[in-house]
């Protein structure tokens, strides 16, 4: 029987790719937030999850403005990465998990969630950082990643977006739909981006609002569910609705949590930088 | 200018414009496409039909005047990322 694992929250500034494939965690300012990891990979190679659900944003690379869906899943075999403007990247393959990909399809349908798929993705930095910083292989982000990967696009791109009570309850019926999935998984689901920031602009970091939310988002996430995207923007920047995918993570890993790492970074880029490992089994760590 | 224009929110004039804008700024997610925008700006602008006010702010770069001609900041972020020929 399948069963969620873990969720984990974690922000995925383009610089922190570009660190890891220049092998320079330790020397950058931000080096901290490398160094939060250490935890998380403790945990790894004792929970071993082998399905890794990434819910992220889209930076403009597999949907464009002439279908854009507002919540999107990879049902494929794999998915690959592309040139995202900074250059033609090292080709890599992430494998699919099509058979729980399918099975949250069939199980959102059936609770009214009209989720968009898709057989084919270009796998964005977004969710490709994420799975870098868990399983940081050679240490320089171009290993494998030794787990199946289901990605899960949350539209940040077309207003208007959906709102962070839908996000709550689509969070919701991911964890219902893969406590219902037959086969075995153990599954981290990876809420990928945030924390305030805005494309382009220094000084949208809210710290407040930021450590509100890692604050929230462990004790009371309907709190969160609760803003509208507007109000999210005013208070995080226009990146800040980032926090979208941290709020569909927990309410799929819904529940007492115990929070196994917890970091807030200021800055990475121009970006609250933050990660957040919750374990729903209770364990202190 | 646009009235009530603010980044990640929602704006029903700005929503209908743009298109060819952003087209032109999603198509330089390709190598060759930057290099032949870099090579050629005015006539790379042309090929996506562009329209006098999208081809003004593509070549100011100015983020406020790309957001007024409907352009969509995930899109318009590419600009920056081609490199200008030596």
């Amino acid at each position: 029987m399948a069963r969620i694992v873990g969720g984990l929250g974690t922000s995925h500034v383009p610089i922190i790719g570009r660190t890891m494939a220049a092998g320079k965690q330790a020397s950058v300012s931000f080096a901290p937030f490398f160094a939060s990891f250490a935890p998380v990979h403790d945990w790894i190679a004792r929970v071993r999850p082998d399905i890794a659900i990434v819910l992220y944003n889209d930076h403009g690379l597999n949907f464009f403005l002439d279908n854009m869906p507002t919540f999107a899943i990879g049902v494929g075999h794999s998915y690959h990465n592309e040139d995202e403007g900074w250059g033609e990247p090292a080709p890599r393959l992430f494998r699919g998990a099509p058979d729980l990909s399918w099975h949250i399809v069939q199980s959102l349908i059936a609770e009214e969630f009209d989720i968009s798929t898709c057989r084919d993705m270009a796998f964005d930095h977004a969710g490709i950082t994420a799975l870098d910083l868990v399983w940081p292989g050679d240490g320089v982000g171009h290993g494998d990643i030794p787990v199946a990967v289901i990605p899960l696009v949350v539209n940040a791109v077309q207003p208007p977006f959906p709102t962070p009570l839908r996000c709550y309850k689509l969070g919701h019926a991911i964890g219902r739909a893969i406590n219902s999935f037959a086969g075995d998984a153990r599954v981290l689901v990876i809420g990928s981006g945030g924390l305030s920031h805005e494309l382009g602009q220094s000084g949208k970091i809210n710290r407040d609002f930021d450590l509100l939310c890692m604050d929230k988002i462990v004790s009371d996430p309907a709190f969160l569910a609760r803003y509208s995207n507007d109000e999210i923007v005013d208070l995080a920047g226009a990146q800040g609705l980032e926090l979208m995918n941290w709020i569909v993570m927990r309410g799929a890993v819904s529940g007492d949590v115990s929070v196994v790492a917890s970091h807030y970074e200021l800055p990475i880029s121009h970006t609250g930088g933050a990660m957040m490992l919750l374990d729903p089994n209770g364990k202190d760590h | 200018m646009v009235q009530d224009l603010q980044l990640g929110k929602f704006n029903s004039v700005v929503a209908q414009k743009g298109y060819a804008l952003n087209k032109l700024c999603y198509s330089l997610n390709k190598a060759k496409n930057r290099a032949a925008f870099a090579a050629d700006e005015d006539g790379y602008c042309a090929r996506f039909g562009l329209n006098e006010e999208e081809q003004a702010a593509v070549k100011s770069r100015d983020k406020r005047a790309l957001m007024e001609a409907g352009g969509n900041m995930y899109f318009f972020a590419k600009l920056d990322r081609v490199r200008r020929p030596a």
